[in-house]
C-alpha cells in the first residue's frame, strides 16, 4: 500500500528550508548519532533496518558500510550517488528538490558511521534544479553548524560537497563515478579493489543511493526495528517508485516493499490510457526484463519480482499499452545503451553500436531473419563479459523483446512494417 | 616471495604471490592473447581478449565462478583452477574479436602496422574467417586530404583514429608512466577518440614510444610512415648514442638503410620505453652532408683525396713532429660517444706507438679540477647504484641537474618510484626544469650558490642535531669540529645567498632527516661548475648525515655525461691512466701485450694540452670525434688556440667547425656501421651491431688507428671490431668473456659494486666566482628533443620538435624592454655575441637567460670566456 515515509513532507514548499526541516524534527537523527551513538551502533542500527540499496542491485546498505576497514591510515569518504539516469527513473530528484535536507542528514549520518570527514554528493550533469537545491541547504546547514568543524561541539568534522557530473549514464556506476569525481573520464574502474578498500583517490570510500542515505535519519530516529517492520521480511521499508508510460496518473509513488504491481498501475496510476490493453511492464527501469500482463499480481519486492524473472531496479515503472511496436522500444533502448557506452571495453563499446544497427536496419525495413538470431548471439557475446554491468543491461530489453515478442520481429523483418500501429515511425 | 600452485588448462603450474593470472601462465609458455595489457602498464581489463574460466575452492571444493575473469586483473590465487581453452571461452574470445573487427577498416594492405600487427596475428590464431557485421564501419574523418583520414596530433604522431581499438595503452601509458596530459580521450563508446587536449599536440619526450605501444596502426609516425614494409626490414641491435643511460635500440634496415629505431626493452636500463632522441636520433646516419672521403689541406683549401694519401700526410707528420719535438709534441682530444674499441685503439696508438700521454676527453670544463683531484669523480661515479635500484628508493634530491633532459631514462625510473611507491621528488635548480610536473617541491636557488645551498643544508642538520647519530656514524666531537669548519655556511647567510627563506631550507633538511632511502642526484650543472668537487663533497656529506651512504637504494649520483663518458675513463683516454682505469704503476699486463710504454710520467690533461697548443709546445694534435670549437667553453680561445697548431688531424661524421681548421680530415663511421661497446653510467657495457654498410669511404677510428699502426711497423692486425675486443677481454677479468659475441645479451656490468668509503665530514669553502659586472647570468642546457652538441640537429624528426635556436628570458624583463616573444635579441660581453629569437620562460628567474645548447647556429661558447668562473652578459634588443 502507499506509505509515505521519505515523502512525508514532499509537498511542503517550505521543506527545502532548514528551519522548517528542523521544526518537524530534523537534524534530530543527526544530532542522536552524534552525541549519543559509536560508529559502530549506528552501523548495527542500519544493519538491523534491513536496508537496502536502492540504486539497482539491493545490496544492504549497512553491509557495505562494515566494509570500510577501521584501521586503515588514509582519510575515508562518503559518496552520494545522485547521478540518477537510469531511463524510467526519477525518484533522487524528487527527494533532491523538494526535501534536500533529508538528504543532507543521512549522508551526515552515514559520514559519521564509516568516520568520514569528507562526503560527496554526486549530482547528474542535467539536474540543474536538484544540485542548487543541494547546495542551497548544505550551505543552510553550514551556517547551522550541522556541517565544518567540530560539528555541535563534539568534535567532529564533516565537509560536504556538491560535485555535478558532466551527463554521462555510466557515471551511476560506483567506480565510473569515483573516477568522475576525480576529474577523469566516466569510465569504471576494475573490480577488485572495491571501493570500500580503495575508491575515492585510492582510499576506503562507500557510495550509496541518495534515496538509501535518505532513509537512514528515519531509521536512527525510528529505530531499524520499527523499519525492518514495514515491507516483506527481507525487503523492508518503502520505495519510491516512478511511474511512466501509458498510464493515466504518471509519477512518483512511495510504495511499502510487497505492494502488488496491479495496485501500483491500475489503482494509484489509474490503469492504461484511452481504455487499451497492457501489454508489457518494465518494472525497475530500462535495464530490468519486461514482464508480460499476466505477471500484474507480482509483489513489489525484492525477491517476488525477480521469482517472475525481472528485477526491482532503480523502481522506474515502464507501462506499455498493446500500440506499442516492441521492436522499436528495443531500438529505442538500443540507442540509448550505445550512447551511454562508456568505450572502455570491447563487447559493450562494439557490441552497443553492433545491436542498435542491426535494429534500425530492421526498422528500415532492411532486416534479414538470421538477424533476430544474430542479435541473440550478440547478447550472449556482451552478457557476463564486461566490466561494469552496463554491457549486461544493455542486451536485457534486447533480449526480453525477442524471447517475448519474436513474432513482431518477424513480421517487421517479413513486411517491412511493424506489427502494430506505431505512431512515432514517422520521426525515423 | 611466497609461492603458490594453480592448474591452467589442467597443468599444474607454481607462480609468485600476487602475481595475475595472466601473467602465471604467460610465464609458463601458456598463451592467451592480450590488447590492453602491457607489463609496463597496470592492468584495466578493457580489451576483454583475454578472458579465461576460473574455478577456485571454497570449503573444500571447487567452486567455478559465474562470470569469466579477464586474466590480466584477476590475481593467482592458490588451488585455482583455470580454463584458456574451454568451449565457453574460445567462444568469448571469437566474440571480442569479432567486435574489435567489426569497427576496425581492415585496410592492412596500405597500414604500416601490417606485418607486425598484434591484431593481425590474433585474429590470425584465434578469429574467424568471416564476418557477421554488415553495417557500415563507423570513420573519423582527418583533417587532411589524405585519403586514410590522417590526423597529426603531434611533431611526429600520426593518428588514424578508424583503427583504433580502444585499448588505451597509449592514454595509460602517457598518464601513469610519463607523468605527461598530452594524449587523453574524448568522447563516449565506440565514437571514443584518441587526442592532444584541444590546441594541444602530443609532443612529450617520450611521445614516440606511443606509436610502439599502439597494437594497431592507429598511431604511427612520420619517420617511418609509408615507406618501406615491415616484413622487407632486418632488425639489428644497437645502442642509443645520445645520453650516458645506454638504452637498447633495435633499427629496421632495408637495403643498407636505417628506416627506424624501436626499443628493445632491457629491463634493468630502459625497459622498453626509450626516448625521442633515441627513436629518431639515428638519422643523422644518412643525413646528406656525412663526410665520405678523406680531406687534405692543399693551398689553404681541403680537397678529398684518398685514404692512402691522407694517412701518408699524417704518418710523415708525426714523425717529423717527433723527431723535431719529441713524443710529447702530438696530444689528441676525444669525444665522448666513440666506442671502447675505438679508445682502447686510440690509446695504445698514442702510447705505445707515439709514445705520449696527452690524451684527454674532458673537453667542457674551463679550469683544472680545484679539489682532490679525481678522488670524488671516482667514488661517485663508479658507485653502487643501478637504474633500476632507483624504483625502491623513497626519496629524490635532485639539485643542479634537468635530469629530465639530461638522462630521460633515469628520470623515468624516478617518476616510476613517484608512480607506484609514492617517492619523494624534491628538485633544486638554477631554473625550473620539466621533472616540476611530478615533484613534490622544486625550490629555484640563485644560480651558482650550490655549495651554499648544499654546506648550508648539512650545517643546519648538524647544528638542529637533526641526523641519527648512529646512522649518520658521527661522533660528538666530529660534528663540533664539522660546526666550526662551516662559520661561513650559517643559515642567514645561506638563505641570503641561495635566496631561499630560512623555512625552506629548515623544511629541506628535516625532509632529508625524515626519510630513509634518499638517493642524491646531480647533473650537468654540476659538472661543469667552477666549484664541482665542493658541490660533491657537500653532497657526500649530506647523505653521510642524512644515513644514506650505503646500503641499499640510496646514495650520491653526478649524472649527465655522454653515451660513453664511462667509457672514456674506464678505457684511458686520461693522461694519467691506463685502460680498465689502471694506474701507471700498474702497467704490467698492458705492456705484455703493448710492448714498453712510456709510464714515467703522466701527460698533459686538455688545460694543459690547450696552453701547451698556445705557447707552441705542441704542434701536432688529433681531435677525434669532438668538434671542440663548438664545445669548448671559450669559443676566442679554442680558435686561436687551434689555429696555432702546426698540424691538426680532426676526425668526424661530418664537416665542423673544427673540421675547416683542420690539415686532414678523416670521415669516421657512425656507430650503425661497425660493432661495438658502449658503457652507461652504471657501469653497464653493451653492444650494438654493425646495421649498415659504411657510408662512403668512412671508417670508424679503431679501423684508422689499426692501418696507422701498420704504417709504423706495429700492425695491431685489429681487422674486425672484435679483435679490439679479443685484446682488452682479459683484462675485464670475468670468466667466460673473450669475444663481443660472449657478453651477456642485457650487458654486463664493467665493474663491481663499490661501497662507498665513509671519510668523514669534509669541509668545503665557497670561493667568490670571477665574472664580468654585467646583468644577467647565462645558463645552458639542452633544448626540447635535443642532446649536447651532438648530432640531434641533423635529425629532422628532432628538429621537428624544436627547429630554431632560442635565448629564453624572464617575463619581467621582456616586458621592462619591450621585447616580445620571437624578437631578435642578442647577447652581449667582451668575450663575444649571440644573436638569437626570443622565448618568454615566465619562471625563470631574472637575473638569468637560458640558452640552447644544442645548435650550431648560435654557440654559448661564444659568450663564455676561460677566465670567467662564471659567464655574465648584457642583453640588447635588436
Amino acid at each position: 500500500m502507499e506509505k509515505k515515509i521519505l515523502f512525508a513532507n514532499i509537498d511542503d514548499p517550505g521543506q527545502p528550508e532548514i528551519d522548517t526541516y528542523i521544526s518537524k524534527g530534523g537534524y534530530e537523527s543527526f544530532k542522536k548519532v552524534l552525541k549519543e551513538m559509536k560508529p559502530e551502533e549506528v552501523i548495527e542500527e542500519v544493519k538491523k533496518s534491513g536496508l537496502r540499496g536502492r540504486g539497482g542491485a539491493g545490496f544492504p546498505a549497512g553491509m557495505k558500510w562494515s566494509f570500510v576497514p577501521k584501521d586503515s591510515p588514509k582519510p575515508k569518504y562518503l559518496v552520494c550517488n545522485g547521478d540518477e539516469s537510469e531511463p524510467g527513473t526519477c525518484k533522487d530528484r524528487v527527494l533532491m528538490e523538494h526535501d534536500p535536507h533529508l538528504v543532507v542528514e543521512g549522508m551526515a549520518i552515514a559520514a559519521y558511521a564509516i568516520g568520514a570527514n569528507h562526503a560527496f554528493i554526486y549530482i547528474r550533469g542535467e539536474f540543474d534544479h536538484p544540485a542548487n537545491q543541494m547546495r542551497k541547504a548544505i550551505g543552510q546547514a553550514y551556517d547551522k553548524g550541522y556541517l565544518g568543524k567540530n560539528i555541535l561541539g563534539t568534535g567532529y568534522d564533516l565537509e560536504m560537497i556538491v560535485h555535478t557530473g558532466g551527463g554521462a549514464y555510466i557515471c551511476g556506476e560506483e567506480t565510473a563515478l569515483l573516477n568522475s569525481l576525480e576529474g577523469k573520464p566516466g569510465q569504471t574502474r576494475i573490480r577488485p579493489p572495491f571501493p570500500a578498500v580503495e575508491g575515492l583517490y585510492a582510499c576506503p570510500t562507500v557510495v550509496n543511493n541518495v534515496e538509501t542515505l535518505s532513509n537512514v535519519s528515519l531509521i536512527i530516529k525510528n529505530g531499524g526495528e520499527w523499519y525492518a517492520s514495514i515491507g516483506t521480511e527481507k525487503s523492508t521499508g518503502t520505495r519510491i517508485f516512478c511511474l511512466s508510460g501509458h498510464v493515466k496518473n504518471p509519477g512518483n509513488y512511495e510504495l511499502e516493499l510487497g505492494t502488488p504491481l496491479s495496485y501500483l498501475i491500475n489503482d494509484l496510476g489509474g490503469r492504461v490510457i484511452d481504455g487499451k490493453k497492457l501489454k508489457a511492464i518494465i518494472p525497475g527501469g530500462s535495464s530490468t526484463p519486461i514482464l508480460l500482463p499476466d505477471k500484474i499480481d507480482t509483489p513489489l519486492d525484492f525477491e517476488s519480482i525477480a521469482q517472475a524473472g525481472s528485477m526491482l531496479g532503480s523502481g522506474g515503472v515502464i507501462v506499455m499499452h498493446e500500440d506499442t511496436d516492441m521492436v522499436w522500444v528495443a531500438r529505442t533502448l538500443a540507442h540509448f545503451y550505445m550512447h551511454e557506452s562508456c568505450g572502455e571495453c570491447t563487447p559493450c563499446r562494439q557490441g552497443t553500436k553492433w545491436i542498435y544497427d542491426i535494429l534500425s536496419r530492421i526498422t528500415f525495413g532492411e532486416g534479414k531473419m538470421d538477424d533476430i538470431d544474430l542479435l541473440l548471439d550478440l547478447c550472449d557475446n556482451i552478457d557476463g563479459k564486461t566490466i561494469c554491468p552496463l554491457g549486461d543491461a544493455a542486451v536485457i530489453p534486447i533480449r526480453s523483446t525477442i524471447n517475448l515478442f519474436r513474432n513482431e520481429y518477424e513480421y517487421y523483418i517479413k513486411t517491412g512494417k511493424p506489427l502494430v500501429n506505431n505512431k512515432f515511425m514517422s520521426f525515423v | 616471495m611466497d609461492k603458490i600452485k594453480l592448474k591452467i588448462d589442467g597443468i599444474e603450474i607454481e607462480t609468485e604471490k600476487g602475481k595475475t593470472v595472466l601473467e602465471a601462465a604467460l610465464e609458463n609458455g601458456i598463451d592467451i592473447p592480450v590488447f590492453c595489457y602491457h607489463p609496463c602498464l597496470k592492468s584495466i581489463g578493457a580489451c576483454r581478449i583475454c578472458l579465461v574460466e576460473i574455478a577456485s575452492p571454497r570449503g573444500g571444493e571447487i567452486v567455478p565462478w559465474p562470470k569469466l575473469q579477464a586474466s590480466c586483473a584477476t590475481a593467482a590465487t592458490e588451488g585455482m583452477e583455470v580454463q584458456t581453452k574451454s568451449e565457453r571461452v574460445v567462444k568469448a574470445r571469437r566474440g571480442v574479436l569479432e567486435f574489435i573487427l567489426a569497427n576496425h577498416p581492415l585496410d592492412c594492405p596500405t597500414c604500416d602496422k601490417g606485418g607486425e600487427c598484434p591484431l593481425q596475428d590474433t585474429t590470425f590464431k584465434y578469429g574467424l574467417d568471416s564476418s557477421r557485421f554488415d553495417e557500415r564501419k563507423r570513420r573519423f574523418s582527418g583533417d587532411t586530404d589524405s585519403t586514410f583520414d590522417d590526423l597529426q596530433i603531434g611533431p611526429e604522431v600520426i593518428r588514424n583514429q578508424n583503427r583504433c581499438i580502444h585499448c588505451y595503452r597509449c592514454t595509460r601509458l602517457v598518464e601513469e608512466r610519463f607523468f605527461e596530459q598530452d594524449l587523453g580521450h574524448y568522447q563516449r563508446g565506440a565514437f571514443t577518440e584518441i587526442l592532444p587536449p584541444p590546441g594541444g599536440e602530443i609532443r612529450n619526450l617520450y611521445s614516440g614510444n606511443v606509436v610502439e605501444y599502439c597494437p594497431v596502426g592507429a598511431l604511427t609516425n612520420r619517420d617511418w610512415r609509408y615507406k618501406v614494409r615491415v616484413w622487407k626490414t632486418v632488425e639489428f641491435p644497437t645502442i642509443c648514442r645520445y645520453c650516458s643511460d645506454g638504452c637498447n635500440l633495435r633499427v629496421s634496415v632495408f637495403r643498407n638503410k636505417i628506416y627506424r629505431a624501436q626499443s628493445r626493452a632491457n629491463w634493468s636500463i630502459d625497459e622498453g620505453l626509450p626516448c625521442d632522441l633515441g627513436r629518431y636520433g639515428y638519422q643523422f646516419a644518412h643525413h646528406d652532408d656525412r663526410l665520405t672521403k678523406p680531406m687534405i689541406r692543399k693551398d689553404d683549401e681541403l680537397v678529398e683525396s684518398s685514404w692512402g694519401e691522407a694517412l701518408t700526410v699524417i704518418k710523415n707528420k708525426i714523425d717529423e713532429t717527433v723527431k723535431s719535438r719529441g713524443s710529447s709534441g702530438v696530444a689528441c682530444l676525444v669525444g665522448e660517444s666513440l666506442s671502447n674499441e675505438d679508445y682502447y685503439t686510440i690509446g695504445r696508438f698514442f702510447r705505445s706507438v707515439i709514445g705520449t700521454n696527452s690524451i684527454d676527453h674532458r673537453i667542457y670544463r674551463k679550469k683544472k679540477l680545484s679539489f682532490g683531484k679525481d678522488v670524488v669523480e671516482r667514488e661517485l661515479c663508479w658507485n653502487k647504484l643501478d637504474i633500476a635500484d632507483l624504483e625502491n628508493a623513497s626519496q629524490f634530491f635532485i639539485v643542479g641537474s634537468d635530469l629530465h633532459s639530461e638522462n630521460p631514462i633515469t628520470a623515468l625510473r624516478v617518476l616510476k618510484a613517484k608512480r607506484y611507491s609514492n617517492a619523494r621528488i624534491m628538485l633544486l635548480n638554477p631554473l625550473p626544469t620539466h621533472l616540476n610536473r611530478a615533484a613534490d617541491e622544486e625550490h629555484i636557488y640563485n644560480a651558482y650558490s650550490e655549495v651554499f645551498l648544499l654546506q648550508g643544508l648539512a650545517r643546519l642538520i648538524v647544528e638542529s642535531k637533526l641526523y641519527d647519530p648512529e646512522k649518520a656514524n658521527l661522533r660528538e666531537d666530529e660534528a663540533k669540529l664539522f660546526l666550526k669548519e662551516t662559520a661561513e655556511f650559517e643559515l642567514k647567510t645561506v638563505s641570503e645567498k641561495t635566496g631561499l627563506a630560512p623555512v625552506v631550507l629548515e623544511a629541506l633538511a628535516r625532509s632529508l632527516c625524515k626519510t630513509e632511502k634518499t638517493v642524491f642526484i646531480s647533473g650537468e650543472n654540476v659538472r661543469i661548475h667552477y666549484q664541482r668537487d665542493p658541490i660533491l663533497i657537500a653532497l657526500y656529506n649530506l647523505a653521510k648525515l642524512t644515513g644514506n651512504l650505503n646500503g641499499n637504494s640510496c646514495g650520491v649520483l653526478l649524472l649527465g655525461g655522454e653515451s660513453n663518458s664511462m667509457g672514456c675513463y674506464l678505457f684511458g683516454m686520461r693522461p694519467d691512466r691506463l685502460p680498465y682505469d689502471k694506474p701507471f704503476e700498474k702497467a704490467e699486463e698492458l705492456k705484455a701485450v703493448w710492448g714498453d710504454i712510456a709510464t714515467d710520467q703522466p701527460g698533459n690533461d686538455t688545460i694543459d694540452i690547450l696552453q701547451k697548443i698556445n705557447d707552441e709546445k705542441i704542434e701536432c694534435a688529433f681531435l677525434l670525434g669532438l668538434d671542440a670549437v663548438n664545445h669548448y667553453p671559450d669559443s676566442e680561445f679554442i680558435n686561436r688556440t687551434l689555429s696555432k697548431l702546426d698540424f691538426m688531424v680532426v676526425a668526424d661524421l661530418f664537416l665542423t667547425d673544427t673540421a675547416r681548421l683542420a690539415d686532414v680530415v678523416l670521415p669516421i663511421s657512425s656507430h650503425f656501421e661497425t660493432d661495438g661497446t658502449f658503457v652507461n653510467w652504471e657501469g653497464v657495457m653493451q653492444k650494438y651491431t654493425k646495421s649498415i654498410k659504411n657510408i662512403g669511404e668512412s671508417m670508424p677510428l679503431w679501423q684508422i688507428f689499426a692501418k696507422l699502426s701498420a704504417m709504423f711497423d706495429a700492425d695491431f692486425k685489429f681487422r674486425t671490431a672484435d679483435d679490439v675486443f679479443r685484446q682488452y677481454a682479459p683484462m675485464i677479468g670475468r670468466d667466460g668473456i673473450s669475444r663481443m659475441a660472449t657478453l651477456p645479451e642485457k650487458g654486463l656490468r664493467f665493474e663491481k659494486k663499490k661501497e662507498y668509503r665513509d671519510a668523514g665530514l669534509m669541509a668545503v669553502s665557497y670561493r667568490q666566482p670571477s665574472s664580468e659586472e654585467l646583468p644577467l647570468t647565462v645558463l645552458s642546457g639542452n633544448g626540447d628533443h635535443h642532446f649536447s652538441r651532438n648530432f640531434s640537429t641533423r635529425c629532422e624528426s628532432l628538429n621537428n620538435f624544436l627547429a630554431d635556436p632560442y635565448i629564453a628570458i624572464n617575463d619581467k624583463l621582456a616586458e621592462d624592454m619591450t621585447i616580445s616573444e620571437g624578437d631578435l635579441i642578442k647577447l652581449e660581453n667582451s668575450s663575444g655575441k649571440i644573436v638569437a629569437k626570443a622565448l618568454i620562460w615566465q619562471n625563470l628567474p631574472q637575473d638569468v637567460v637560458f640558452v640552447p645548447d644544442n645548435f650550431l647556429e648560435v654557440k654559448v661558447n661564444s659568450v663564455r670566456s676561460k677566465d670567467n668562473d662564471i659567464d655574465k652578459v648584457k642583453l640588447v634588443k635588436m
